[in-house]
């Protein structure tokens, strides 16, 4: 008994001084003007919009149909980089800048169509980066075709499945920006594609990033 | 032995539980992509808890088939780091993997030996 209880005091005194260490190393760093006190720049002249990251290790080897998702939305988990900032905010900073968005994809017709609207350039950077890295260079796809991202637009499905997802790696009638390249149900259902994020090229887990989507 | 003792047992058996269904669960993308990981450890480590309210003692023929499957399918499916991300997707996204592998291991390495204890010393000194 008292065993037990000891281990437990040391294992929740050792995750609480971890937590609090991990914190304070990364609370105060910027990254291209982002920080996690100001996670979304929105530059209007140069049509872009910078947001805070992290990279989640998972899935570095592990598939994803998940590129950029909101950390508090209901796929938070599940991308390549969790995205300290709200899909919804997202959405209205890209009709800030001018965007036109698609708004073709519906459930009915997800499968069989490809996702409209203006294209979107992401490059990804981070302290002590080399240089911006486009999409296509951090995410993998086992078919070798460029992620080519289109502002989808899909507000109200965004609001109602509270999803968080801000870029998806196939078409698709939720997230904010999606992939022209693939039909939706390309990655979970038909296994046509193989998406994971680039370990050589990409920091370890957990690393703040800046993700920059571009008109 | 008490019952807080035997509730933290069985509910790293279900924790065990959970890794493996998650492991499991990893191969197919749509499931994946659905089922989060938080839920799995939460029901598990849940029944674990509530399993242990109708048992007296500790089983370590459970124990061990749970880490040895665990382990195996580990192993099989070449997803060794994937354990620990299983478990800081169970609300602890601000901890490092490194702590994570730290903590689980020595978790384990502590059960493992109370287990080895229960079986082999005891039976010794009968």
């Amino acid at each position: 008994m008292k065993k037990i209880l000891i281990l437990l005091t040391l294992v929740a005194l050792f995750f609480s001084a971890c937590q609090k260490k991990d914190d304070t190393t990364k609370s105060n760093e910027t990254i291209n003007g982002v920080s996690i006190t100001n996670p979304m720049k929105i530059d209007k002249n140069n049509q872009s919009i910078t947001i805070l990251a992290k990279v989640n290790g998972k899935y570095l080897t592990e598939n994803t149909r998940h590129a950029v998702v909101f950390k508090d939305g209901k796929f938070g988990d599940k991308p390549v980089f969790i995205a300290l900032a709200n899909q919804l905010d997202f959405y209205k900073a890209m009709i800030e800048i001018g965007g036109v968005a698609g708004n073709n994809m519906t459930k009915q017709n997800a499968t069989k169509t490809k996702v409209e609207g203006q294209k979107v350039n992401v490059s990804v950077t981070w302290n002590g980066a080399p240089k911006s890295y486009d999409i296509n260079e951090v995410i993998s796809d086992s078919n070798k075709l460029p992620i080519d991202m289109r502002f989808g637009g899909n507000e109200e499905n965004s609001k109602k499945f509270n999803t968080g997802c801000i870029a998806c790696l196939d078409s698709c009638a939720v997230g904010i920006i999606s992939n022209h390249t693939y039909t939706f149900g390309a990655v979970e259902k038909r296994s046509e594609v193989v998406f994971h994020g680039n370990a050589s090229v990409l920091p370890q887990d957990g690393t703040l990033i800046a993700v920059t989507f571009k008109l | 032995m008490n019952k807080l003792s035997l509730a933290c047992f069985y509910a790293f058996c279900g924790l065990l539980l959970a890794i493996c269904i998650s492991l499991i669960i990893s191969m197919n993308v749509w499931l994946e992509m659905r089922i989060h990981e938080r839920l799995v450890i939460g029901v598990c480590v849940g029944l674990g808890i509530l399993f242990s309210l109708f048992k007296r003692k500790t089983s370590p023929a459970l124990f061990f088939v749970l880490q040895s499957l665990m382990f195996l399918l580990c192993f099989w499916f070449s997803k060794m780091d994937l354990i620990y991300y299983i478990i800081r997707n169970f609300y602890l996204s601000g901890i490092s993997i490194f702590t994570i592998k730290i903590v689980f291991l020595s978790i384990l390495t502590f059960f493992n030996g109370i287990v080895f204890f229960q079986i082999f010393v005891k039976k010794a000194k009968l």
